[in-house]
């Protein structure tokens, strides 16, 4: 069953009783695009993102319904960067590591030069995130692109607001030599900066 | 005037370059993501429980022995020793599998197969009389004082492990077998194996036509025939744990080392002259491997 037929299926039984499942089943259906996104900028791969957040959904409904909890979205984030960081738990993100490869729908039908240059941006970029270690990824990724400020992100990684500034301080600085490798390997290209 | 960047603005910059996912549909699967969970959480409660009882048995275990430090003093097992097993004090012990109820694999497990039909293991025979063949359960017949292999499941498995299986010893002599850790990788070229026995575990290393002896664990009891027990055994790092109905047998260090890229799993039986005549036969159920 697919993941939308799913929905659908258990989009019919929110109307005919109001339980636990129903109320689950809502929360994630609505939130499923954003956690999507975030796993997506987290892992870099689709695939890998979809897994991701598959175990995430299915660990919320093993804590599910989470009466003690006030902040829900913030609870199902913070389950989600630390499934991401805490590979080692389990085998499933090894395993599906290679799954999918090549079946990934591109821009291959665009070939202009705008569109090959920001596919190798793209790639530079994701490439380089890749190499940063993990938790330097998700401050990254959470400080910057999901603009969640840094007191909620030292919360997500039960660390301090000084570990979370250490931390992207040295992600940076990491993206910054990672990217920079990459220009002088790739030669000067049509934009400046640290992408080439 | 140019400036340099700060780092909260080159952060910004440089990762809302990042794309956002694909509009490609999506995998994930809310019905499934409500079984799986279910089944968790049925795993949980169980454990709980579990855990719960263990303790409050060990707690009222644990006072003869305490008592018991001032009139004997401390004792030490030796767990590759070959005489029989010291005098355990009453610990609870786990129900042995049913064949009654459908066992209850664990939702992570990547190797879950009741060895009912031929789907992880297939059927083999060698001409002689040996053979693995189906019948409700893998039955492994050896007709002589060796060790038979069904065949190995088909993923390799690195790091930590854990292997489990129901044997049922089904005449005198015959033992099952779990070999793990099977490569042949650089200098790393073998399999440990167990042999379930009736007395007890023997551990062995197998590489090439050789087969060397790391250590024999007997158990506090004899296994009767036609009982079954379900067999586990933990892989950490270098170290083995070996189970018998969730109770601890032997922890056993593999001194031969461990493959990196890990190894397979095999299953089978073997023969053993000095617990009876062949034609030796065990049956096996409910294979799970969780890697």
């Amino acid at each position: 069953m697919s993941g939308l037929a799913a929905l659908a299926m258990t989009g019919r039984k929110v109307a005919v009783s109001v339980s636990a499942d129903s109320e689950y089943t809502q929360f994630v259906a609505a939130r499923l695009p954003a956690l999507r996104r975030l796993a997506f900028h987290l892992c870099g791969d689709a695939h890998q993102a979809d897994d991701l957040v598959q175990e995430t959904v299915t660990k919320l409904y093993v804590r599910w319904p989470l009466r003690a909890v006030d902040n829900i979205d913030g609870y199902v984030r913070t389950m989600l960067v630390r499934a991401f960081i805490d590979e080692r738990r389990r085998g499933w993100w090894r395993i599906r590591l290679f799954a999918g490869v090549g079946d990934e729908p591109t821009l291959a039908a665009e070939t202009t030069p705008a569109v090959t240059s920001r596919v190798d941006e793209h790639t530079a970029l994701q490439s380089a995130l890749a190499k940063v270690p993990r938790r330097q990824q998700a401050v990254l990724v959470l400080r910057f692109l999901h603009d969640i400020p840094v007191t909620e992100v030292a919360v997500i990684l039960d660390c301090s607001t000084g570990t979370v500034k250490s931390q992207t301080s040295r992600g940076l600085a990491a993206m910054r030599k990672l990217l920079s490798d990459h220009s002088d390997t790739t030669g000067p290209g049509p934009t400046t900066g640290a992408l080439r | 005037m140019n400036r340099p960047d700060t780092d909260e603005q080159y952060g910004r910059n440089l990762m809302r370059r990042l794309p956002d996912p694909p509009d490609a549909p999506t995998r994930i699967d809310l019905s499934r993501a409500i079984t799986v969970g279910r089944r968790r959480r049925r795993t949980r409660r169980i454990a709980t429980v579990t855990a719960a009882a263990t303790v409050t048995a060990m707690m009222l275990a644990a006072a003869p022995a305490v008592s018991n430090l001032f009139d004997r003093g401390p004792q030490r097992v030796h767990i590759t020793d070959t005489s029989p097993a010291p005098q355990q004090p009453p610990r609870p012990v786990p129900s042995a599998p049913s064949t009654a109820r459908p066992f209850r694999f664990a939702p992570d497990a990547d190797v879950a197969d009741p060895l009912t039909r031929p789907e992880t293991i297939r059927t083999n025979s060698d001409g002689g009389g040996s053979s693995c063949r189906y019948a409700g359960e893998l039955v492994v017949t050896v007709t002589r004082d060796h060790t038979y292999e069904c065949g190995p499941v088909r993923q390799t498995f690195t790091g930590d492990q854990r292997i489990s299986v129901d044997v049922v010893l089904r005449t005198a002599g015959g033992c099952a077998v779990v070999k793990f850790l099977s490569a042949n990788v650089g200098s790393y070229a073998g399999a440990y194996g167990v042999n379930i026995c009736a007395h007890g575990y023997i551990v062995n290393w197998y590489e090439g036509d050789s087969v060397e002896q790391l250590g024999t664990y007997l158990l506090p009891e004899r296994t009767q025939l036609r009982e079954p027990h379900r067999v586990a055994i933990e892989i950490h790092a270098t170290t083995a744990i070996l189970y018998r109905d969730d109770r601890e047998v032997a922890v056993v260090d593999l001194g031969k080392g461990v493959p990196l890229g890990g190894g397979k799993v095999w299953i089978g039986g073997y023969g053993d002259p000095a617990g009876g005549d062949p034609p030796y036969e065990v049956a096996l159920r409910n294979l799970e491997i969780i890697g």
